[in-house]
């Protein structure tokens, strides 16, 4: 699979991935757009530019591995996964309808490109740290991300992988935490705080490249950097429910399904956006 | 012939690790700094590279084994049983059940075989949380002879196993060169007239409980479901339907486990006279693991008493 390079290609793409998500949000009456919509550039930027997959042979020896622990993101996950060939883009119109390959949340022995069940939080992380662990006991040159929420970062779990990674520095391991500072019941801060983080995560090992995470040259820059000898967390600030006005920031819109009146809004706001982002692609 | 030397269980499954890893080369081990008491020491000895100690983080014991096996390898996972299913219980079901990863959870210190460190170290209902995991297969071990015979099954089985191991001292049951075939029930006495269904360490106990009715004139089989899941349903029936008296004797609650799926299989398709030996829904203490067993019902005797109980009830059940 070849990488897309073009950064205004990837921007435009992250707002279509955005719109599937909301369709298939609003189609399966249920669904998590708050935490889809923030994560939308990191995943776009992951999937299309940065790893090393193919979609014609998903168990490809030497891919890279993509965890995506925030599970729940499943609408902006599959839109990627379909838009790169892993499945046909008409079956997003499946998603939670009884008898789909597009669980509520992924399930890799059903929907291909899925490189582990997800749903239950932190459990990814966990597995991205064994994993790293393989690829580099056979000389692999794959590398392993793992994308994460902020609210998910308060399973302990997470912290047991973080103490793991660190203790066999896997240089192969890049965690992606998109901190929107929003979970399920309100606000990170208030719910559990997890400030300081990133001093948090370079006490346990980590290189920390805090990055604006709806910026796709930031992000693509974080990926690239790399390290050799420890695992990197990129904290990326972004915005829960980012692109429609009167879903940002608001934890209401963590797993809430828009009226046909708020769809029709958000599909002209999102609209907007891919129409912008295309004529100054032009 | 058999061997008769006592020796904990944990042993044998440490060496024949050992040996299972320079066979199969894709075979790595990960401990919750317990590899003093899983024994898998021996195999961090002989292949540093292929043995990970995640400390005591049986969560992310767990999801590191998952991971490994993303990456192409046959990851043996191991620590106490409770911890398995209890601590690690949620990534054991999403990560190695639902998602059907090949991984193999050795459950060490069964039942009461770690018994001075009490109830809160004694595994008395991991199998009723691993059976009613889909995609697992259950297997419980019970004799040095069988722990070297299965190993490689476990690791060629392309999918989840959980395996039950002992700390307890155990005396060879088996014959060596009986050959074990996971989901097929192992016959250790055959034609008698009440069946004593039973596994792991506590078969020893089975025996000498069948040697006791053979001198009160009634022989009894001996059927071992090392592999609880998927059930021999089969092997089961057929002894069933041919003594109609059953008795199960397990190292675990009598509510989940052997017992469980024993009556569960006869109630739906042969209702037959059945006891259950096994802890009777309490926590141990506690105490010498033989005393233990005696104190909390699976003793010899209660054995004994139960095959004649189900042999009274039989007669006094028209048959169909």
């Amino acid at each position: 699979m070849k990488p897309v390079t073009d950064y205004q290609a990837l921007k435009c793409l992250a707002w279509e991935l955005r719109l599937d998500a909301l369709r298939m949000i609003f189609g399966a009456k249920s669904g998590h757009v708050g935490g889809s919509f923030s994560a939308a550039e990191l995943i776009t930027a992951l999937y299309f530019y940065k790893a090393r997959l193919d979609p014609k042979n998903p168990a490809w020896e030497d891919r890279d591995r993509i965890f995506v622990s925030k599970g729940h993101c499943a609408p902006v996950y599959y839109a990627a996964l379909s838009r790169l060939g892993f499945f046909p883009r008409e079956e997003l119109a499946t998603f939670r309808q009884l008898g789909s390959r597009l669980q509520g949340h992924p399930d890799r022995t059903k929907l291909p490109g899925v490189e582990m069940s997800s749903g239950p939080l932190g459990l990814g992380a966990s597995v991205a740290v064994g994993c790293a662990l393989g690829l580099r006991l056979g000389g692999s040159e794959a590398g392993v991300f793992c994308l994460l929420g902020d609210g998910e970062t308060q399973e302990g779990i997470v912290w047991e992988a973080a103490m793991c990674a660190a203790k066999y520095g896997l240089g192969n391991l890049t965690f992606i935490l998109d901190y929107n500072r929003y979970q399920l019941s309100g606000a990170v801060d208030q719910v559990m705080p997890l400030e300081p983080l990133e001093q948090k995560w370079q006490s346990f090992g980590f290189g920390v490249i805090r990055i604006d995470g709806h910026d796709i040259e930031q992000i693509i820059e974080a990926l690239d950097r790399g390290s050799t000898d420890r695992p990197t967390l990129i904290l990326a600030l972004t915005v829960k429910g980012k692109g429609v006005s009167f879903m940002e920031s608001c934890s209401a819109w963590h797993g809430r399904v828009p009226s046909p009146e708020e769809m029709k809004r958000a599909e002209e706001q999102i609209g907007e956006r891919i129409e912008a982002c295309a004529a100054s692609a032009d | 012939m058999i061997r008769t030397e006592s020796k904990q269980l944990r042993a044998t499954y440490g060496e024949a690790l050992v040996e299972l890893g320079a066979a199969d080369s894709r075979v790595v081990v990960v401990d919750a700094d317990m590899a003093e008491g899983t024994m898998t020491g021996g195999f961090k000895e002989r292949f540093p590279d292929r043995f990970f100690d995640v400390g005591v983080a049986e969560q992310n014991l767990m999801g590191v084994g998952v991971g490994l096996s993303v990456a192409g390898w046959i990851p043996f996972v191991n620590t106490f049983a409770w911890l398995l299913v209890l601590r690690a219980g949620d990534p054991l079901r999403t990560l190695v059940s639902y998602a059907r990863t090949n991984v193999k959870i050795i459950a060490g210190y069964g039942g009461f075989s770690g018994p001075m460190d009490g109830a809160t170290h004694q595994s008395i209902m991991d199998l009723a949380v691993v059976r009613a995991l889909p995609n697992m297969t259950v297997v419980v071990a019970s004799d040095h002879f069988q722990i070297r015979s299965l190993l490689p099954l476990v690791a060629d089985l392309d999918g989840p196993v959980y395996l039950r191991l002992s700390r307890a001292e155990v005396v060879d049951v088996h014959e060596e060169g009986t050959r074990f075939e996971i989901g097929k029930a192992t016959f250790l006495k055959t034609g008698g007239e009440v069946t004593l269904i039973s596994n792991g360490p506590i078969l020893g106990r089975v025996l000498t409980a069948a040697s006791t009715l053979a001198e009160r004139g009634i022989p009894a089989s001996v059927l071992e479901v090392h592999t609880l899941k998927p059930l021999d349903a089969e092997a089961i029936l057929a002894e069933a339907a041919r003594t109609r008296a059953v008795v199960t004797v397990e190292e675990h609650n009598i509510i989940g486990g052997l017992g469980s799926a024993v009556s569960e299989l006869l109630s739906e398709n042969l209702p037959t006279p059945l006891r259950r030996i096994g802890i009777r829904d309490c926590y141990g203490e506690t105490g010498p693991y033989e005393k233990l067993l005696d104190l909390y019902g699976m003793g010899v005797q209660d054995i004994v008493t139960a095959a004649e109980e189900v042999l009274r009830r039989r007669a006094s059940v028209p048959s169909q």
